[in-house]
C-alpha cells in the first residue's frame, strides 16, 4: 500500500477513535493493516482516555483575580513606560477606567448625602461624597475612597484626563482634592463598589488649596515618571507632605527631614559619612512587582526586571515587602537596570480572602479605629501608629463587626482578625472584616 | 464585551479581532486581559492537566501561565499566529520548570487517583495512562503537544485544531501524524497495547 493510502486509512482510524470508538474496534475495520495502524490507533486511543476534570468555578475565579489583580495593579507601570508608545485615542479612552487599588488608603471620615441621580442619557450618575482616603498619586489614575451617605463606602477612579473642578466651576489639579473633602462626583458605575469619575468637584466649604510651591515647596517623595536629578543637597527643613491642614489649623510646623540618604554601593563595605551627596547621581521613582528578595537584593518587575540594591539607610515606609507585593521604589540609578534604593514602599499586597491571625492587642488607638496586634512568628516592623512594635500588625477596625465591642477591646486582650474581603491589607494596614476577643 | 469597548475600530477577522485584544492587553486594559482569560484558560488547563495529572496544581500553573503572559505581554509581537499558541509556549515552560522542582522533590511523579478518567474501575491503569501519556507529551514538541491535547483530549476536529493553532489541516494532520508517530515510538508498541 502506498503511504498516502496508509494516510487516508489512518486519518480515518484517528477520527473513529477522536469520535469514541475503541482501540480494537476500529483496527478491527482494517484487519490488513492492523500491524502499521496498531501503535497509532493505540496511542490516540491512550491520548483520549484522558478525561481532564473541568476546574472549579472557585479555582476558575481565583485564577481569573489572580490575574486581573496584576493588570490592575500593573497599570501604572505600564502607562508610564508606554506613554508616547501606544497613544492611539480609542485606547486612551479605555485605559481611564483603570484600577489602582495599590493608591488606597483609608481614614474614617464624616458623609455627605447621597443623590446618585442619573444624569442625561448615558449610565452616569451624580452624588455628593466626602473623601475618606488620601491616595498616593501615582501615574495617571488615582482611586479615592469615598463614603457616600451615612455608610455607603465606594471607590472612586479617577484618571488624569477627567475634569476637576473647584466649587465655582474652575479647572482645578487633582492634587486639590483631598482627604475630608466634600465633592461632587459624575461617574459611571463599573462593577460591584467600583466606579469610574467623569467630574470630581469640589462642593463649598471646602478648604483652601495649600500654598503653591512658590510659597510652599512641594514634597520631595511624589513619584516621578521620569529620571530627574537629583535636586542640590540642603539642610533647609522640608514641609510635611501629605496632610492638607483642617480649615481650622495653622499651617503644620515643617519637620527637619530624616537623614539624607547617600546612595552606597551595597558591595562596598564601609559606608562613607560625607553630608553632601554626589550631584551627578540620577534619583527615579518606579514600581512593580516584586519577583526575587535575595538578602538585601530586591528584583522588581515593572514592564522589565530591576535589581533594587538596599543597605542600610534604604527605608521600608509600610514594612518589608515580600515576594508578590507591588512596591514604589525611590532610588538612585547605580548601573544599567540596577539602582540603590532610598525607599520601598509597598503599595499593594494581594490578599487571599478570607485571612485570619490572631495576636495580643499590644496597642489600641479608638480615635483612628486602629490595634496593633503582636502576632507570634510574624517578624515585620510596625507600620503606621504601630511604628516601633516590631511584630504587631496594624488593624483598622473601621468596617469590621466587633466582639464583643469596640469598648471591649483591651490592650493585653488576645484576639481573632479576619481580614476584610475586599478591602484586604493596603500600605500595611489590615482591614479587618471581623475582630473578635478571645476569651 | 471585549468588542463593545472598541467598536469605534473596524475588524476584518478573528485575527484583526486578537491583534486588537493583544494591542489592548499590552496596555493593561481589564477588559481585554478578561476576554484572553475566559478565551483560554480552560484549553490551558487542560494542557496542563494532561502533562502532570494533577488538578489543583494544574488549576495554579494554568493560572501561571496567564500572569506569565502579562509579565511578558509588551515583548509579544502579533503576527497572526494565534495567542494560545504563545500560551502553551508560556505554559510548557512553566511546565518544564515545575516538573525540574517535582523531580527533585519527588520520586512519585503522579499523585492522581484516576477518577478523572473514562474508567474509574481501574485506577492503576488510569494513573498508568496518565503517566505515561504526560511523560510521551513532555518529550514532544509544543505544537505536537498542541495537536494531540486538542485532537484528542479535548476532542477538537481537524477544522477546529487548525483554526486554533492558526495552521492548515493538511499541515494539523502532518503535526498529528509525526506526534503520534513519537508517542509510539516513547511508548512503545507494547505499553500501548
Amino acid at each position: 500500500m502506498r503511504d498516502n493510502e496508509f494516510r487516508r486509512v489512518l486519518d480515518e482510524c484517528l477520527e473513529r477513535v477522536r469520535n469514541g470508538e475503541s482501540a480494537d474496534a476500529v483496527l478491527q475495520l482494517h484487519p490488513e493493516l492492523a500491524g502499521r495502524l496498531g501503535p497509532f490507533v493505540r496511542a490516540a486511543s491512550r491520548l483520549g482516555r484522558v478525561d481532564p476534570p473541568t476546574p472549579s468555578a472557585a479555582a476558575i475565579a481565583r485564577a481569573r483575580n489572580k490575574l486581573l489583580v496584576r493588570v490592575e495593579a500593573g497599570m501604572g507601570v505600564k502607562e508610564s513606560v508606554m506613554s508616547g508608545i501606544f497613544r492611539f485615542a480609542n485606547f486612551a479612552a479605555m485605559a481611564v477606567g483603570a484600577l489602582f487599588l495599590a493608591s488606597v488608603g483609608i481614614v474614617a471620615a464624616a458623609g455627605g448625602g447621597l443623590i446618585d441621580t442619573p444624569f442625561d442619557n448615558d449610565d452616569s450618575i451624580e452624588f455628593q461624597a466626602r473623601v475618606v482616603s488620601s491616595s498616593d498619586t501615582t501615574f495617571s489614575t488615582t482611586t479615592f475612597y469615598v463614603r457616600r451617605g451615612a455608610s455607603d463606602y465606594i471607590f472612586l477612579r479617577a484618571s488624569d484626563d477627567i475634569e476637576y473642578e473647584d466649587a465655582s466651576g474652575n479647572s482645578i489639579n487633582r492634587d486639590r482634592i483631598q482627604r475630608g473633602d466634600d465633592i461632587f462626583v459624575r461617574a459611571t458605575h463599573d462593577s460591584g463598589r467600583f466606579y469610574d469619575a467623569q467630574l470630581i468637584r469640589l462642593s463649598d466649604g471646602n478648604t483652601e488649596p495649600t500654598p503653591t510651591p512658590t510659597e510652599r515647596p512641594e514634597p520631595t517623595d511624589e513619584p516621578t515618571l521620569e529620571p530627574t536629578e537629583k535636586p542640590e543637597a540642603t539642610h533647609e527643613p522640608t514641609p510635611a507632605p501629605t496632610e492638607k491642614p483642617a480649615p481650622t489649623h495653622e499651617p503644620e510646623p515643617t519637620e527637619k527631614p530624616a537623614p539624607t540618604h547617600e546612595p552606597e554601593p551595597t558591595d562596598k563595605p564601609k559606608p562613607t559619612h560625607e553630608p553632601t551627596p554626589k550631584p551627578t547621581l540620577t534619583q527615579v521613582s518606579f514600581d512593580g512587582i516584586v519577583k526575587v528578595i535575595e538578602e538585601n537584593v530586591y528584583v522588581v518587575f515593572g514592564g522589565y526586571e530591576k535589581v533594587v540594591h538596599t543597605n542600610e539607610q534604604t527605608t521600608f515606609p509600610n514594612g518589608e515587602p515580600e515576594v508578590g507585593d507591588v512596591v514604589l521604589v525611590k532610588a538612585y540609578v547605580t548601573g544599567e537596570n540596577t539602582f540603590l534604593a532610598i525607599s520601598i514602599k509597598v503599595i499593594f499586597e494581594p490578599t487571599p480572602a478570607p485571612q485570619t491571625f490572631s495576636g495580643t492587642i499590644v496597642a489600641h488607638f479608638p480615635g483612628e479605629l486602629t490595634i496593633c496586634v503582636s502576632v507570634d512568628g510574624y517578624s515585620g516592623e510596625g507600620v503606621g501608629l504601630c511604628s516601633g512594635m516590631p511584630g504587631a500588625k496594624q488593624v483598622c477596625y473601621e468596617f469590621a463587626e466587633v466582639i464583643p465591642s469596640v469598648e471591649a477591646l483591651q490592650i493585653g486582650d488576645t484576639v481573632d482578625v479576619t481580614v476584610h474581603r475586599e478591602l484586604g491589607k493596603q500600605g500595611g494596614t489590615y482591614f479587618a472584616e471581623r475582630v473578635a476577643v478571645v476569651d | 464585551m471585549f468588542m463593545s469597548a472598541t467598536d469605534t475600530i473596524r475588524l476584518g477577522g478573528e485575527q484583526d479581532e486578537e491583534a486588537m485584544l493583544v494591542a489592548l492587553a499590552q496596555q493593561s486594559d481589564r477588559a481585554a486581559w478578561d476576554e484572553i482569560f475566559e478565551r483560554n484558560y480552560r484549553r490551558i488547563y487542560v494542557f496542563v492537566f494532561s502533562r502532570i495529572g494533577d488538578e489543583h496544581m494544574a488549576e495554579d500553573l494554568a493560572a501561571d501561565v496567564f500572569v506569565e503572559a502579562w509579565r511578558g505581554i509588551r515583548r509579544f509581537e502579533y503576527r497572526g499566529v494565534p495567542l494560545i499558541s504563545w500560551l502553551y509556549r508560556i505554559a510548557r515552560n512553566l511546565l518544564s520548570d515545575f516538573l525540574k522542582k517535582r523531580g527533585r522533590t519527588r520520586t512519585q511523579p503522579l499523585e492522581d487517583d484516576g477518577s478523572h478518567l473514562a474508567d474509574p474501575r481501574d485506577e492503576a491503569e488510569n494513573v498508568a495512562i496518565l503517566q505515561s501519556v504526560s511523560a510521551a507529551l513532555g518529550k514532544l514538541t509544543v505544537e505536537q503537544q498542541q495537536v494531540l491535547v486538542s485532537r484528542f483530549i479535548e476532542g477538537l476536529t481537524l477544522a477546529e485544531t487548525a483554526a486554533l493553532m492558526g495552521k492548515k489541516d493538511n499541515a494539523i494532520k502532518a503535526l498529528e501524524f509525526r506526534a503520534l508517530k513519537s508517542v509510539r515510538r516513547i511508548l512503545g508498541a507494547e505499553s500501548v497495547a
